[in-house]
């Protein structure tokens, strides 16, 4: 017997295909499969083709249960940049994998620790939305946290 | 994309407009900002609240809290800072996980007291607490509370005695102990009020003579200990993975042999005596005998150069394991030795001769075994 092929297709309309017991490490695409049997094509309007790809590479994985937290770090370690990262947390978050949003988001902390404030707002594209008197005044409170 | 004066516009709000407009700026997810800032220490958390109001509100209403004094070495400074942290949180916000680490030589147990009423008054459900001396009277006054914890970790340099694991922890399912003092009531089990429990962890505590643990969804067990402790009693059917890390081998005495369990992690650390060899050998086989139904054993190199010491002929002896499917060896201490000690060759042939030993004696039961070496990363 084959095994059943899901696919998925990307914001781009790109198809992926993929196992289907591979697939459904994401609980959004399990209880996808269980509504309606998921026959056509999974429509992921919110994940680009590049960041798809990398979480298909994520899923095939074939790794031993015990090995698999290091796979993970090791995963998103290989892809240090931040907005790879934040494409792929955002991504595991709207597809429900939980340990690779986990890692793909302590990898992101890991990596903003040494930035200054305006690092990370440009990297995690934060504006600031304060004044520069309440940017000082809020400074000058917290002053004990630096 | 043509520039357009706005002139009601400051300047972020007008570059926020052109980013929109550019396709360029996807807003994180609230959830995903806080998933990132929970793998922060509180200190980096109070520094990124800076970063703009919604990151401030995010902040003070956080599940997660880490206090950790490592940036913070004066103590005086840690405890106000602390203070100040908690007094800033949104007194509404349930906190889920604290974390509490002091690695000063003397905590003030005032502090200590503040934030574990903290965490009990708004619901706690991960507790971790890991100080250089631990005084457990500020959680014993939070007993009607332990029903809400999930995962417990209390971890001290220096014994402490916790009494108050006598009382009721109906939804734990970890319970991570360093150096606590065990109860030991006439060999009680002392984990009657946990019947959650699914993983215990316990390191370098005070065991007494005799260790009876009774945990029926008892799925992970680690005991690591340096001293003597003569037996080991578990009533635990569902326990699939054991590791002891010891000086000396309990007797191990199990209520129905321990069905489920798949994966045992053996090692030792301590010094054998010329003397001692032939009851030290003895007692880790009668151990291996108790967990002889496993799938998957490691070993260290150190209990392999100890079973090498066996007089006579190791190979001779019925194996221990009835069924394995893997047998590893765990060569890493070793090879840090050589890297320290520069003792390279010597070593390398008695590797040699132990791997042959041990394979023989403990895959006799097993043929079809797999056996692997786990060497040091770099």
């Amino acid at each position: 017997m084959s095994k059943k092929t899901l696919t998925l297709m990307s914001k781009d309309k790109q198809l992926f295909n993929i196992e289907e017991h591979l697939a459904v490490q994401s609980v959004t695409i399990r209880n996808m499969v269980k509504e309606d049997g998921a026959s056509s094509v999974i429509p992921l309007p919110r994940v680009d083709s590049e960041t798809l790809a990398l979480v298909i590479e994520y899923l095939n994985r074939q790794q031993a249960p015990e090995e698999d937290e290091d796979y993970v770090k090791k995963f998103v370690d290989e892809r240090g940049e931040i907005p790879t990262l934040l494409e792929l947390a955002q991504a595991a978050l709207d597809l429900d994998i939980k340990k690779l949003m986990d890692a793909a988001c302590m990898k992101v902390a890991d990596l903003i620790k040494d930035f200054t404030l305006e690092e990370v707002r440009e990297a995690l594209r934060i504006e600031n939305d304060r004044t520069p008197e309440e940017e000082k005044a809020i400074r000058d409170e917290f002053q004990w946290a630096f | 994309m043509q520039e357009q004066f706005r002139p009601n516009m400051s300047r972020a709000e007008q570059k926020r407009a052109r980013m929109i407009e550019d396709g360029r700026l996807d807003n994180l997810p609230e959830s995903l900002q806080l998933h990132i800032l929970s793998f922060l220490d509180k200190k980096e958390a109070v520094q990124m609240s800076l970063l703009s109001k919604q990151w401030f509100s995010l902040w003070t209403s956080m599940p997660v809290l880490h206090l950790n004094s490592f940036d913070i070495p004066r103590v005086v400074d840690f405890d106000k800072f602390v203070n100040r942290v908690l007094s800033h949180r949104d007194q509404s916000a349930k906190l889920n996980t604290l974390t509490f680490t002091h690695g000063g030589s003397s905590s003030s147990p005032k502090i200590l007291k503040e934030v574990v009423d903290y965490a009990f008054s708004h619901g706690v459900n991960h507790l971790e607490l890991s100080i250089q001396c631990f005084d457990s009277r500020p959680l014993c006054l939070h007993t009607t509370s332990f029903n809400l914890l999930k995962t417990l970790k209390l971890k001290s340099q220096s014994y402490f005695s916790c009494t108050f694991l006598l009382g009721s922890f109906k939804n734990l399912t970890v319970l991570h102990l360093k150096g606590a003092i065990i109860p030991n009531n006439n060999c009680e089990p002392f984990l009657l009020g946990f019947p959650m429990l699914e993983k215990l962890v316990l390191k370098d505590c005070c065991l007494g003579k005799i260790l009876c643990v009774e945990a029926l969804k008892l799925s992970d067990l680690t005991i690591s200990f340096h001293g003597y402790f003569d037996r080991c009693k578990l009533t635990t059917p569902n326990l699939r993975f054991f590791k002891y890390i010891g000086s000396e081998f309990p007797r191990l005495e199990t209520h129905d042999g321990l069905p489920l369990l798949d994966t045992v992690v053996v090692d030792f650390q301590g010094l054998c005596e010329l003397s001692e060899e032939k009851r030290m050998i003895d007692d880790l086989i009668s151990l291996f005998r108790g967990v002889g139904n496993a799938r998957s054993v490691t070993l260290s190199s150190r209990i392999a150069h100890l079973l090498c010491l066996f007089e006579g002929n190791l190979e001779e002896l019925d194996s221990p394991f009835c069924d394995l499917k893997c047998l590893k060896m765990d060569v890493r201490y070793m090879e840090q030795d050589e890297k320290l000690f520069d003792t390279h060759s010597g070593r390398r042939t008695q590797l040699i001769e132990m791997k042959t030993a041990v394979k023989a004696y403990l895959l006799k039961r097993s043929p079809e075994a797999k056996f692997s070496i786990i060497h040091s990363t770099n």
